[in-house]
């Protein structure tokens, strides 16, 4: 493992998880979903793991050591005055200086407009990043997402991390 | 793991990732690889050009990957300015 990620995990540990060890998933075992459409007739919905929440919702829980691996839905037309954040764990002045640069929501709208997607859906998800126990996660909160996004018709998700 | 979920369900997606290894480890579906700062994945604040480069690439890979775990480093800058 790199120093970088040797370090990052006994920070962790040191400081909010004790037990705190890395996912490492199987290279056999990796879930595939061909695209079967043209891009351009895909319904597109976009993630981020900001910690972004529209302003009238519940915040993250951003100060529990054992982060939150909840989500918050972001409408299609949001623009970063429309929303707040709740993660302590990443530096906010990009985002508030260009939304696009982690939750690129007006790019999306433009390659809307432009025909480059089918359409961006009209719900989109926030997460916020920091989980270092992420039993939850994986087996809750991302499926019930996983869900929703399939309910609702989506094609394809664009992740971005921060 | 959030991508891993959606695919697992038929949905097809693509993961920009700031740290390789993590990507290495986690094992998303497709993931493209950027050298930026923690806060900013896609490129600095007001470059579309660079944003849109970014943007573009995972969205080639969603459509053209081949392998589960496809892992793309991208080579732009910070700051790089675009042109065209």
């Amino acid at each position: 493992m790199s120093d970088f990620l040797l370090k990052m995990r006994e920070f962790i540990r040191e400081k909010w998880v004790p037990n705190f060890e890395y996912v490492v998933n199987d290279a056999a075992d990796i879930p595939w979903a061909k695209l079967n459409k043209r891009l351009n007739q895909c319904k597109v919905a976009v993630i981020s793991t900001g910690g972004f929440y529209q302003k009238a919702d519940h915040p993250f829980d951003a100060e529990n050591p054992a982060g939150d691996p909840s989500y918050r839905s972001i409408p299609k037309t949001a623009t970063r005055a429309d929303l707040a954040i709740a993660h302590t764990h990443y530096d906010h002045k990009y985002v508030n200086e260009d939304l696009n640069v982690a939750l690129p929501l007006e790019i999306f709208r433009q390659y809307e407009r432009r025909g480059i997607i089918g359409e961006l859906a009209e719900t989109n998800y926030s997460f916020m990043g920091y989980i270092p126990v992420a039993g939850e996660l994986i087996n809750t909160t991302a499926p019930e997402v996983a869900e929703r996004l399939a309910a609702a018709g989506v094609d394809a998700v664009f992740l971005a991390p921060t | 793991m959030i991508a891993r979920a959606i695919e697992k369900r038929g949905i097809a997606t693509v993961t920009v990732s700031m740290v390789r290894e993590l990507a290495e480890q986690v094992k998303p579906p497709r993931t493209v690889v950027t050298k930026f700062p923690f806060g900013a994945p896609l490129g600095d604040p007001l470059n579309r050009g660079l944003q849109e480069k970014v943007i573009t690439a995972a969205l080639d890979l969603l459509q053209t990957a081949e392998k589960p775990g496809s892992i793309v480093d991208l080579p732009y800058n910070w700051k790089e300015k675009i042109i065209g």
